[in-house]
């Protein structure tokens, strides 16, 4: 089989269409995901009851389930409930679900970081437990928790690939779609293998460049 | 002039140079040791007297220069020749180096029979007399996390020793110690270089050097700038440089 | 609940077809892991460079791509290959590639004082890999696997996509056949129980991966070679 660029410059309006899905539904989700994050590790971390040990075990949860089956939950069994939500925000959903429990786990190992002695400081300043979360704990904790996060948003990126399963029109389904009718597999999965690498690229050197202006007050 | 044989030194290097890219660690270094004999090499950090005890039996690759053992030149980038070497110039290291997933007596016995010196049960028993010689004997079937720093650089040392080695080779093999367990290892390596083990040494131990050394070496800038019998160099240090040193060494060793 | 129950020997079916592909992966992932980890370590710049990309590449595209690389690009090599063997061999190169990062961690994280120390005592090259590095790499390298696990029987899901009769693909099955043959939509029980089985069977796994990294760590002294934590991959992805 041979590679015909004639077939998939014909192919490629609807590629780019499935692209921005997939770049719409992974931005959304991200940043939704970053503030359960940032809400669920402030619970964890101040402690409190009932709702502290509800987001360990949600953690957990999240972590030791498969995201394919999360997607299969929520897309066709929630609506059982009566939830039912239109495709595109069901996989922003998923993703951002999936995601946050990640978030809630790095930051709250970021916090855990936030050194007693820091803590103690803070307090001999007057600073009351939301003034030293918010002034001291977050932007310490998030600097520590940022490659781990900034991981998770890799990952969360290349999981949408997976809500082609759910019908979902984004990049891997359009491209799946066209292989199944035209039979062009050479073709859609060098598109697949260049886009995936390159959106990898782009949001690791996005991840690393935001690392290193956050890291700036701590470099001399 | 031909020198006989038997006067020939044990380890003989000449023109030996170690260059990082441009900077420049050994500088045609020129230095022979005969057997029996015992070298101290003093210095002041960077001055390429690690690099230089490391180029010995090929740790580091020198960039030029001869490395002569027992009459035979080793070519310097022949791992296969070093490998051969090494056997016959024990080392020990600053941080003991113990494999920590291995008891002491293994340790010990691991190395002579992989090269063929010992069968299995020939190195154990060595290695348990070693131990019961240098008072560890209770500690054959520990493993070196439970040792303290000084019994493991004793351990360390008695593993250089179990290889039967020709000469063994110390790189600062004090300074990573408490005080208090200095004087257990330097009591050893008196031991040893007064029964007759060639040593080169490279720490800051005057009182070791003074006590059995038979030279001593001052080494800055990658080359010797001065040596001879210890007594002499400490009495009457003709460099600037070595003056500067001793009087920064002076409190520690009173 | 009833319906779970009738369901039972099919659902036990594909169980088992999970931890089967589940097992295999892993077995395949750690051949794979080995031989590519410590090529990652060898002196040879052009070896390391082939690893790091082969890593790099099968991390930066989705698995599910990378399944439906292997299924549907098979035949573009001249090979038919089934569901199930199509699912197997991309988890296994996906598997591998995060294996090879894990060798090649813990054999870093081994102290670079212990290969110079062993070479002075002269030992060669592969007596110092196989008596010195390895065995210490192991203790990191273990429990990372152990947690690969987890993740490789999480992506067993995907095998689904394709088709693979596991323990997701017959759930699907159950759930469609529940709706055409009886009229009602089961999928909310039927998903919930599976979500349900896979924490038990994941969490369970995650615990014996800690369990075996507080062991080794206690039995390994207080060298630190490294933890499996930071070996390992967090997520499937």
């Amino acid at each position: 089989m041979d590679f015909d660029p004639a077939y998939l410059a014909k192919q490629l309006p609807a590629l780019w269409r499935g692209l921005l899905v997939t770049i719409e539904v992974s931005a959304i989700a991200m940043l939704i995901a970053f503030a359960l994050g940032v809400f669920g590790a402030t619970i964890r971390y101040l402690r409190i009851p009932f709702l502290s040990p509800l987001l360990w075990f949600y953690v957990e949860f999240m972590r030791n389930t498969p995201l394919l089956v999360q997607m299969f939950f929520i897309v066709f069994g929630l609506p059982a409930l009566g939830l039912t939500l239109p495709l595109f925000w069901a996989g922003v959903v998923s993703l951002a679900l999936w995601a946050a429990a990640f978030h809630i786990e790095s930051l709250r190992g970021g916090l855990a970081t936030v050194g007693k002695d820091l803590h103690e400081a803070g307090t001999a300043l007057g600073l009351g437990k939301w003034q030293f979360l918010a002034l001291v704990g977050l932007p310490l904790g998030l600097r520590v928790a940022l490659p781990s996060m900034l991981n998770t948003c890799v990952s969360l990126l290349k999981n949408s690939a997976m809500l082609q399963a759910i019908g979902l029109m984004e990049l891997t389904f359009v491209a799946v779609d066209k292989m199944a009718m035209d039979f062009r597999m050479l073709e859609m999965f060098s598109v697949l293998l260049v886009v995936y690498v390159a959106l990898v690229f782009l949001l690791s050197a996005a991840a690393n460049w935001l690392e290193y202006v956050l890291q700036r007050p701590f470099r001399i | 002039m031909t020198a006989p044989q038997a006067s020939a030194p044990l380890l003989a290097i000449s023109g030996l140079c170690k260059n990082y890219g441009a900077v420049s660690a050994l500088d045609h270094v020129d230095f022979e040791i005969e057997k029996g004999q015992v070298v101290s090499i003093i210095g002041p950090s960077g001055s390429g007297k690690s690099t230089f005890i490391r180029c010995m039996n090929g740790l580091e690759m020198a960039s030029s220069g001869t490395v002569t053992f027992e009459g035979r030149q080793i070519p310097l980038s022949n791992q296969r020749a070093w490998t051969k070497l090494r056997p016959d110039l024990g080392m020990v290291f600053q941080d003991y180096s113990l494999f920590p997933h291995l008891s002491i007596l293994r340790n010990i016995a691991l190395a002579p029979v992989l090269r063929g010196r010992a069968t299995k049960a020939e190195a154990q028993d060595r290695a348990l007399a070693l131990l019961a010689r240098f008072g560890l004997a209770d500690k054959a079937h520990a493993y070196p996390v439970e040792l303290s720093g000084g019994q493991q650089q004793r351990v360390a040392i008695i593993r250089a020793l179990a290889m039967n080695p020709k000469a063994l080779l110390f790189d600062e093999p004090t300074s990573a110690l408490d005080p208090e367990t200095i004087k257990d290892v330097l009591d050893i390596m008196l031991d040893l270089a007064r029964n007759g083990m060639t040593m080169i040494v490279v720490s800051h131990e005057i009182g070791f050097a003074r006590q059995v050394a038979d030279r001593l070496v001052f080494m800055a800038g990658g080359r010797i700038v001065e040596q001879g019998r210890p007594e002499d160099l400490i009495a009457r240090p003709q460099s600037e440089r070595l003056v500067e040193f001793l009087r920064h060494l002076a409190p520690r060793t009173a | 609940m009833s319906l779970i129950l009738d369901n039972m020997p099919l659902f036990l079916r594909g169980l088992l077809a999970t931890l089967q592909i589940g097992v295999v992966t892993l077995i395949a992932s750690t051949i794979i892991g080995f031989i590519l980890g410590t090529l990652a370590v060898t002196r040879s710049r052009l070896l390391r460079l082939v690893v790091r990309g082969y890593v790099e590449l099968l991390r930066a595209v989705p698995l599910i791509v990378n399944i439906f690389f292997i299924f549907f690009g098979a035949p573009l090599f001249g090979l038919q290959l089934t569901p199930y063997a199509a699912a197997v061999i991309g988890l296994s190169l996906w598997g591998g590639a995060n294996g090879a990062e894990i060798v090649r961690g813990g054999l870093l994280g081994v102290p670079r004082h212990q290969a110079q120390s062993a070479r002075a005592l002269g030992m060669t090259e592969p007596e110092i890999f196989i008596q010195i590095l390895l065995p210490q790499a192991m203790r990191a390298i273990i429990p990372a696997f152990a947690g690969l696990l987890t993740l490789l029987v999480q992506s067993t899901t995907l095998g689904a996509l394709v088709g693979v009769p596991e323990f997701l693909q017959i759930s699907r099955l159950v759930v469609e056949r529940t709706t055409v043959m009886q009229g009602i939509d089961p999928a909310f029980q039927v998903y919930a129980f599976v979500l349900v089985i896979y924490f038990l069977l994941c969490s369970t796994l995650s615990f014996a991966s800690r369990w075996l990294e507080s062991v080794l760590a206690a039995r390994g002294g207080s060298r630190k070679t490294g933890t499996a934590k930071s070996l390992l991959p967090e997520t499937v992805s």
